[in-house]
């Protein structure tokens, strides 16, 4: 096992190298000065030049790369252009507040996606089993911000009992949770459904059934721990899924999290908040993988570490 | 529950069905479609709305950009049946026509991001080593970033414009059908019938062209189906977020979007795109869902 996390370990540094790497090309390729852009009506060559000097822009790309790579290690990504202030500082503000959001949307989707996928399978072909995968995907084929928009004007504006925007206490967290788990909901209860039937196809289901079980007991006793191995891997990967959906979900609802952030810095042409931004989620993202990947081992201890 | 029963009826001889020699690909596919419901909904669905993208000009009531201020954000009545927006323009109409953008936006990027997948899955996995390697660790990197943002960095990059969300969703799009073609690539590039052909001479592209690509198309018709909803979505959000499609192109995301600041006074400028979006994509879900429990046996092969 200890050898087993340690070589995932090590194959995330490459990788980590690599986002570094693409996402400093792509912002790095940018035609135009990016001081300028920014600047917009208020351009003025003295103070671009002043600014370039300070920011390290006229160093030759190669440099700016190994600089940037190396301040990263040391959980620098820069000095945000327009806010003036540290991008770590900012980053590690917001990030609490898109992770209280991820983890309500994950429990969400679980509550929403397990019982639904469970019920479907039991009650397969019926219309039982019908109207929760279409609830399910339902969640899945709304776009996210539509979505909130008319949690917003249902629940904020007609019925009054929720607050439409911002994030001063946990009623304002209900819609956005909502809203974000219920569109992962679908793949659990679509994967939780189809995992179940297979294992109860089995034989120790038969056996179970023999032995005069009742259908509840033989399901949630014997096949819904079997069933839920490829559920919770998939719940680990939700971490990309849900993290691109708050950047939405947080736009709508005015979640000052990370994916808010980094929705300011593309508006504003912020290079540095952005790629700080985006690094450091992707690094969020890599970290869930992995948790994933052990707790994947630590359930079913089958899995091969080799 | 019912179980056994359920066994012992499905080995009974059914005479309704076709002899299963004699069937070819498509009509067993195609038989096994249309006992599903809700894939034929889904089915007819997106019929109807790409023929109301292509006969836009004769099904929109109005003229959808005829901008008239006195009939700003008009409530949804007999001539106009859901309303007009900020500019006095006819919703309904805009949405007729919205369709071409949206739905050119759900196949064009999908398409290219399978072609660039298909091309480097099958290269990766028939040749192995170091092409395996490199293609894979970059299907890797891309496959690392949450979409959303990558797509984003694109658009910020490239700038918003519909050529630059074709480019976006393919870079993003590609690595995901590369890992299907190139583990099936694998399981076949062994199998007797590559192995003689590659024994007569035969060249390499044309193996992978016409020996081991239609082997793939039962995934490859899966992923087109489910990609393409998710092509449609993520342009919704970009243009949410402003680096999307651009006026006076207009796609269904961006009429949300523009819609979203009159939402509490005339909230029908804004839902009745979304419920467009919703139709289209709960449809490809639909038909892609279905599609794939009639490939179902294709694909565990």
């Amino acid at each position: 096992m200890g050898k087993y996390i340690i070589k995932k370990l090590l194959v995330s540094v490459p990788l980590l190298f690599g986002i570094t790497l693409i996402t400093f090309i792509m912002l790095n390729i940018v035609p135009g000065d990016p001081i300028a852009l920014m600047m917009k009506d208020h351009f003025n060559p003295d103070v671009v030049a002043r600014v370039r000097l300070q920011m390290h822009l006229d160093d030759p790309t190669y440099i700016r790369f190994l600089r940037l790579l190396w301040d990263a290690l040391h959980g620098d990504f820069g000095v945000s252009y327009i806010l003036n202030r540290s991008v770590t500082e900012l980053l590690v503000e917001a990030f609490p507040n898109t992770l209280i959001l991820a983890v309500a949307a994950a429990l969400v989707s679980w509550i929403i996606g397990i019982p639904a996928g469970v019920l479907s399978a039991v009650k397969k072909n019926s219309a039982v089993d019908n109207f929760f995968m279409g609830f399910s995907l339902l969640g899945v084929s709304m776009p996210i911000f539509w979505a909130g928009m008319l949690f917003q004007y249902v629940f904020g504006l007609k019925l009054g009992i929720l607050p439409v925007s911002g994030f001063d206490g946990p009623e304002y967290l209900i819609m956005p949770a909502i809203v974000l788990g219920w569109n992962s909901a679908g793949t659990i209860a679509r994967l939780t459904r189809s995992s179940l039937l297979e294992v109860m196809r089995n034989d120790y289901i038969r056996t179970a059934r023999a032995k005069g079980y009742t259908e509840l007991k033989v399901i949630l006793k014997h096949a819904l721990k079997n069933s839920m191995l490829p559920v919770v891997t998939v719940m680990a990967l939700q971490v990309a899924s849900l993290l691109s959906g708050a950047v939405i979900t947080e736009s709508v609802f005015g979640v000052p999290g990370i994916g808010r952030v980094a929705v300011n810095a593309i508006q504003n042409r912020d290079m540095p908040l952005l790629q700080g931004s985006v690094l450091f989620t992707t690094f969020i993202v890599i970290l869930g993988n992995l948790a994933a990947d052990m707790l994947y081992s630590y359930i079913d201890p089958r899995i091969k570490y080799n | 529950m019912s179980n056994f029963k359920k066994v012992t009826v499905n080995t009974e001889p059914d005479s309704s069905k076709a002899d299963p020699v004699t069937e070819t690909f498509w009509q067993e596919i195609s038989r096994s479609l249309l006992k599903d419901k809700a894939a034929i909904l889904g089915g007819i669905v997106i019929l109807a709305f790409l023929l109301m993208a292509v006969f836009a000009p004769y099904v929109a009531p109005h003229d959808p950009y005829k901008v008239s201020l006195d009939l700003q954000f008009t409530k949804p009545n007999a001539q106009y049946p859901v309303g007009t927006d900020m500019y006095g323009r006819d919703v309904l109409s805009r949405i007729i026509y919205g369709a071409r953008i949206s739905l050119l936006i759900g196949f064009v990027p999908t398409i290219i991001s399978m072609l660039i997948g298909i091309i480097l899955g099958v290269i990766s996995g028939y040749y192995g080593r170091r092409t395996d390697f490199l293609i894979m660790t970059l299907a890797d990197l891309v496959l690392a970033f949450p979409s959303l943002l990558l797509a984003m960095v694109v658009m910020y990059t490239l700038g918003a414009s519909l050529l630059n969300i074709f480019i976006a969703l393919s870079i993003v799009g590609w690595a995901g059908t590369a890992r299907v073609v190139r583990a099936e690539t694998l399981s076949l590039k062994n199998k007797e019938f590559v192995e003689a052909a590659k024994a007569t001479g035969v060249k390499d592209y044309i193996i992978m062209l016409r020996h081991i690509l239609p082997n793939c198309i039962p995934q490859l018709l899966v992923l087109l189906t489910l990609n393409i909803p998710i092509s449609i979505l993520s342009e919704a959000s970009l243009s949410f977020l402003g680096v999307g499609a651009q006026p006076p192109a207009s796609s269904w995301g961006l009429m949300v979007s523009n819609g979203k600041e009159y939402m509490f006074n005339a909230p029908w400028v804004a839902i009745s795109p979304g419920i467009a979006i919703l139709s289209v994509v709960l449809a490809f879900n639909f038909l892609g869902d279905g599609l794939r429990d009639a490939l179902d046996p294709y694909l565990k092969q």
